[in-house]
């Protein structure tokens, strides 16, 4: 039996605003000291590159435990069930560690601090362009959905508007990012993180020890809530709609591959070791720590408040209901999670969209080297900080849609930096098409005028980004003038040891020996020899050099 | 016949010729925007100077030099050579000394007093420290901020070229 949702008392008020007060010094503190650690753009865009495994684990920890999910992860629970949502997150998780300990020495080793960069450094400047501008707008959706996230906890627990409940955050924000960089983004997740996993545990056993355990639970929610596979039966095992554990798998993919913020950490990272280690250990604990939690918060909203609907309270609210219920002090505590998490996930987008629009954009336009822009680099980390707010509060539909853009634009970007680190050619012209067509494709497979959208009814917009990319950068790379080192006619030359002086190290040994390796192809049952005969009966690259290009690495030539 | 290199070309294979021979090295350790490092490792590479540890994956951003390009640079100072055989150069032993300095005055060795006490900026030390930590003369340690501590390799290495620091700081 739902219980009625208590009144907003001056008491409870009290506590909330003295809380947020304290909460709020604390991080201009932080704000502070660590904008005494800035002397450079590197140090304000990349940590000095010496941001340490508990750092990258707290911010990637910050971004599992976001605004969006605190709001997502308890509504997922109610509408999916416990099980389903745990599985919703894990892959996340998957694909983090795989970053980390797939590319991140890879990032560390480019000396780029963004995904742009990166495209421009090996494909050229129109790559550059294209992928800032993803990157912005993309990251613009990301960061506004943490707004609209707490925005929607506050309504429910206040009932205020929420422009004036997240007014504060967001001026708060700007300043320690302003004073700090990507120094105070990765202390404060740290700090942040420390009230979060206080708060998000502290619900659950408030509720437990007032209301009942598990047992109590499964009397008071529909059955479905604790089935192994939910309200969603077998289609989560398997499918291309997003309710399923593959296109969840795909998507986190392009979000965690194609996104500036997840590319900074690695890009400021002190060590090979940090760059793998601190995502895995953010990853985990993440799912550990927040998602089987948040998602029990959403089980008992469900089970105190009764089914969520218009006449009742907002389903992606569930946190500000579980406040209402609790003790003055308390609901502060939980209230400063709810803001931590916002903000944990604000920062790094915020410092992300900065550090491409002044290295990207603003540097390349006014040519200037970076180390000039640390003044330009703070106005864009306040402005982004200021746009994203604005949006979220003035436009809510426009902030829920730039996130779907986000995650279409994100795509392309993600499919096209594996190809390219992994095929040697595919060329220039091809990662532009490639990044452009899947872009376009996306945008059309999801506003495509239809109902239900093509996106609910065959496959969701990953998979055609996936697709889409693929498709025209392989193909379009094969047509165009592949990057030197991948034409037939390249040779590479010989190292030598470090100096006359030195030793030849392992390193160089292994690199004589990959040299020679180009040279001889892999001879699977004589498939190369034979392979290769075709390939040559023409000067242009065939579709099979394209789709298997580990089997034709010989060139004519050598 | 080898054409003129221009300085930051000559700076890119000497950061190599000393070991520094990651694309960040450039960046951080030189200073070059990130794409301009890209530009001129492209053409140092298909002019024979330099050859790139691979064409796929982190090997890409990993470069040794040829023949040639070690062929181009100036010979090292018997000094600079003594110092090369343990893989080390001058500023690498400033930075040594100065950490070894700031442990023994019990200072916090952090990048601002490391990079005060040995002259090196900041940006640049990143390379350096990086560096010797990879050579095996620092240990690093700190839950936030990167601390460094000088090994008993690195106190070894520092004894052997100490005087080396005087000459230099003279000059």
């Amino acid at each position: 039996m739902p219980l009625p949702i208590p009144p907003l008392t001056t008491e409870k008020v009290i506590s909330l605003v003295v809380g947020s007060a304290i909460f709020y010094v604390i991080l201009l503190l932080i704000g502070r000291v660590t904008g005494k650690w800035i002397s450079g753009m590197t140090d304000y865009f990349a940590g000095g590159r010496e941001v340490s495994i508990l750092l990258i684990a707290s911010v990637f920890m910050g971004i599992g435990f976001a605004g969006s999910m605190i709001s997502a992860i308890p509504a997922l629970a109610i509408g999916w069930g416990f099980w389903p949502t745990v599985w919703y997150f894990i892959p996340w998780a998957v694909v983090l560690g795989i970053f980390g300990v797939g590319v991140g020495p890879l990032i560390r080793r480019t000396g780029i601090h963004t995904i742009a960069e990166w495209m421009g450094q090996k494909y050229g400047s129109g790559s550059r362009m294209a992928a800032s501008w993803a990157t912005i707008i993309g990251l613009l959706g990301v960061t506004a959905a943490q707004y609209v996230g707490l925005g929607r906890i506050l309504q429910v627990l206040t009932g205020w508007p929420y422009w004036q409940s997240t007014l504060v955050a967001m001026v708060i924000v700007s300043l320690y990012m302003y004073l700090g960089g990507l120094w105070a983004v990765s202390v404060e997740a740290f700090a942040q993180l420390l009230f979060g996993v206080v708060g998000v545990l502290g619900v659950i056993f408030w509720a437990g020890i007032t209301f009942g355990w598990v047992d109590w639970l499964a009397l008071n929610v529909p059955p479905h809530v604790f089935a192994p596979l939910g309200s969603l039966g077998t289609k989560m095992l398997a499918g291309f709609t997003y309710t399923n554990i593959p296109t969840w798998l795909l998507t986190w993919f392009m979000l965690v591959f194609g996104s500036q913020y997840y590319w900074i950490m690695m890009a400021s990272a002190r060590s090979d070791r940090a760059a793998k280690i601190g995502p895995i250990i953010g990853g985990v604990g993440a799912t550990i720590i927040f998602a089987v939690w948040m998602a029990l918060a959403g089980v008992y909203a469900f089970a105190i408040g009764g089914p969520p609907g218009p006449q009742t309270w907002d389903v992606r609210g569930a946190y500000g209901l579980l406040m209402r219920f609790m003790p003055p002090g308390l609901d502060a505590f939980l209230l400063l999670a709810m803001v931590a998490a916002a903000l944990t996930t604000a920062g790094p987008p915020i410092i992300a969209m900065s550090s491409v629009a002044t290295r990207d954009i603003y540097c390349t336009i006014k040519r200037k080297r970076p180390d000039e822009a640390l003044l330009a680099g703070r106005i864009f980390t306040v402005f982004f900080s200021l746009i994203t707010w604005l949006v979220a509060v003035f436009w809510v539909y426009g902030a829920e849609l730039m996130l779907a853009l986000g995650c279409a634009l994100l795509g392309p970007l993600a499919v096209t930096f594996i190809l390219g680190i992994a095929i040697k050619r595919v060329s220039p012209g091809g990662v532009m098409a490639g990044i452009i067509a899947g872009i376009i494709g996306v945008l059309i497979w999801q506003f495509w005028p239809s109902t239900p959208p093509l996106w609910v009814k065959y496959a969701h917009m990953s998979w055609i980004a996936l697709l889409i990319t693929a498709v025209v950068t392989l193909v379009v790379s094969m047509f165009t003038k592949p990057k030197y080192f991948a034409l037939p006619t390249w040779r590479p030359p010989k190292p030598v040891g470090f100096s006359s002086t030195m030793k030849i190290g392992d390193d160089v040994i292994e690199h004589a020996k990959l040299i020679d390796s180009l040279a001889k192809p892999v001879n699977i049952f004589g498939l190369a020899d034979r392979l290769e005969k075709i390939r040559f009966r023409s000067r242009s690259p065939t579709i099979l050099e394209a789709l298997f290009p580990i089997l034709y690495r010989r060139d004519k030539n050598v | 016949m080898s054409e003129k290199l221009s300085d930051e070309e000559v700076k890119i294979l000497e950061s190599i010729r000393s070991g520094r021979n990651f694309m960040t090295d450039f960046v951080d350790g030189l200073g070059l925007p990130p794409l301009r490092a890209a530009e001129l490792t492209e053409k140092l590479e298909q002019a024979g100077y330099i050859v790139r540890n691979g064409y796929t994956g982190s090997k890409y951003y990993m470069f040794h030099l040829t023949e040639k390009g070690l062929g181009v640079l100036p010979k090292l100072t018997p000094e600079e050579e003594e110092l090369a055989k343990d893989g080390l150069t001058k500023e690498d032993l400033l930075v040594l000394n100065a950490i070894k300095k700031l442990q023994e005055e019990k200072k916090p060795i952090v990048a601002e007093t490391v990079s005060k006490a040995s002259g090196v900026s900041t940006t640049r030390l990143v390379t350096v420290v990086n560096y010797l930590i990879r050579i095996g003369c620092l240990s690093e340690h700190g839950m936030i901020r990167r601390h460094v501590k000088i090994t008993a390799k690195g106190e070894e290495l520092l004894n052997k070229h100490k005087a080396k620091i005087t000459s230099s700081e003279k000059t």
